[in-house]
């Protein structure tokens, strides 16, 4: 349990409402925690995991667009330069080896052999 | 392994059967009349025609046995050369896959390669008109190295490549289905995007169903049901220029895709 003083006025809020709860014998931590507004350095950030929206990735496993507010990833972000890259080679794979397979049924220097 | 290349049998062979097998060895003149056992008669040796082989003379006697032999030896020569290039393009193909790879090697390496060998051997000892004539039809018609053995070994090779392209092509589904939900939700217009998709989809379905049991029907013909499988082939690389189509075709939506959503 932090018990070192708070440097902002909300935490010095937070630490009198928990104590309050606690004192009334109704409070526990996970109260507190939810009287807690969202941040990485709360003190009951150990149970405080449904408090960030952002956890859950999409089925991509692209980045989802914030919720707060901050710039999202570009659009075309799904689909690389990279990405695409990869399939033109592979296609081009795909070209040259259809192309000698034609010359094997198109032309046959062998005659009928 | 059941052995895919059944030898001719040591009967008369058919006139008709040693002019073609001759004809198409490009090599050996042949008589239009059963070869007896002995070659006594007058021939001359085969020349070139205007085709580009040489051309067949209906004669084959021990007077020209000699040159006979070395053309049939030279045959088999770049037969046995192709059927190496054919193992150097199935160990280098990466994306054969390992059954296929192992099927066409057993092929080539197993039952092709040591078959032309032998008929080497065998060529160099033959002493008559008809032993080579045997052997020249054993060349052509028991392994069939350019009309069915090349095509086969690459066509496998072609239809695994798309294979492959297909799975690399299909797995970006997630992604762009993925990508143009978020689009969606910061309100952009995605209906471009989402028609190109579902060509996309269905794209990559059709060339699917193309490639799908292809190398195993390919990988079933043997030399000996040639021509009659000829069609396969054919049919073959017909289904997998189709199936490339589909996959440019698809690459093409990825553009629009990545267009719309930019």
């Amino acid at each position: 349990m932090q018990l070192v003083t708070p440097r902002r006025g909300v935490g010095a809020l937070i630490l009198a409402a928990g104590l309050v709860l606690t004192a009334c014998g109704t409070g526990n931590s996970s109260h507190v925690v939810g009287l807690t507004p969202a941040s990485p350095n709360s003190a009951a950030g150990s149970n405080s995991e449904a408090s960030t929206p952002s956890s859950a990735s999409s089925p991509s496993g692209l980045a989802t667009p914030s919720q707060s507010g901050t710039a999202a990833a570009p659009a075309d972000a799904a689909i690389s330069a990279s990405t695409l890259s990869q399939v033109d080679a592979e296609l081009g794979a795909v070209d040259d080896s259809l192309n000698q397979s034609n010359t094997d049924l198109n032309f046959n220097p062998q005659g009928d052999s | 392994m059941p052995c895919r290349h059944r030898l001719l049998g040591a009967g008369v062979l058919g006139t008709v059967a040693l002019t073609a097998a001759l004809s198409a060895a490009g090599s050996v003149p042949v008589s239009a009349d059963p070869v007896p056992s002995t070659s006594s008669t007058t021939t001359s040796v085969s020349t070139p025609a205007t085709s580009g082989g040489p051309a067949s003379s209906p004669l084959c006697t021990a007077a020209v046995i000699t040159s006979a032999k070395a053309l049939v030896q030279t045959d088999l020569t770049n037969r046995v050369t192709q059927l190496n290039l054919l193992v150097g393009r199935v160990n280098g193909a990466v994306h054969l896959t390992t059954s296929d790879q192992s099927t066409l090697l057993a092929d080539l390496t197993q039952s092709e390669l040591p078959g032309i060998q032998a008929l080497q051997a065998k060529v160099s000892g033959d002493t008559t008109c008809i032993e080579l004539l045997r052997d020249a039809h054993a060349m052509v018609f028991d392994y069939r190295v350019y009309l069915l053995m090349t095509p086969q070994a690459d066509l496998v090779i072609l239809n695994d490549a798309i294979t492959y392209a297909e799975g690399v092509v299909a797995a970006l589904e997630t992604r762009i289905s993925g990508g143009i939900h978020n689009a969606q939700e910061r309100g952009q217009n995605v209906s471009g995007a989402q028609s190109a998709f579902a060509d996309y989809q269905a794209q990559v379905t059709a060339a699917q169903s193309l490639t799908s049991s292809q190398s195993a029907t390919l990988l079933a013909q043997t030399p000996q049901e040639y021509p009659g499988n000829a069609a396969v082939l054919l049919q073959a690389r017909t289904n997998l220029s189709n199936a490339r189509n589909d996959l440019h075709t698809a690459r093409a939506d990825l553009t629009q895709i990545v267009q719309d959503l930019s």
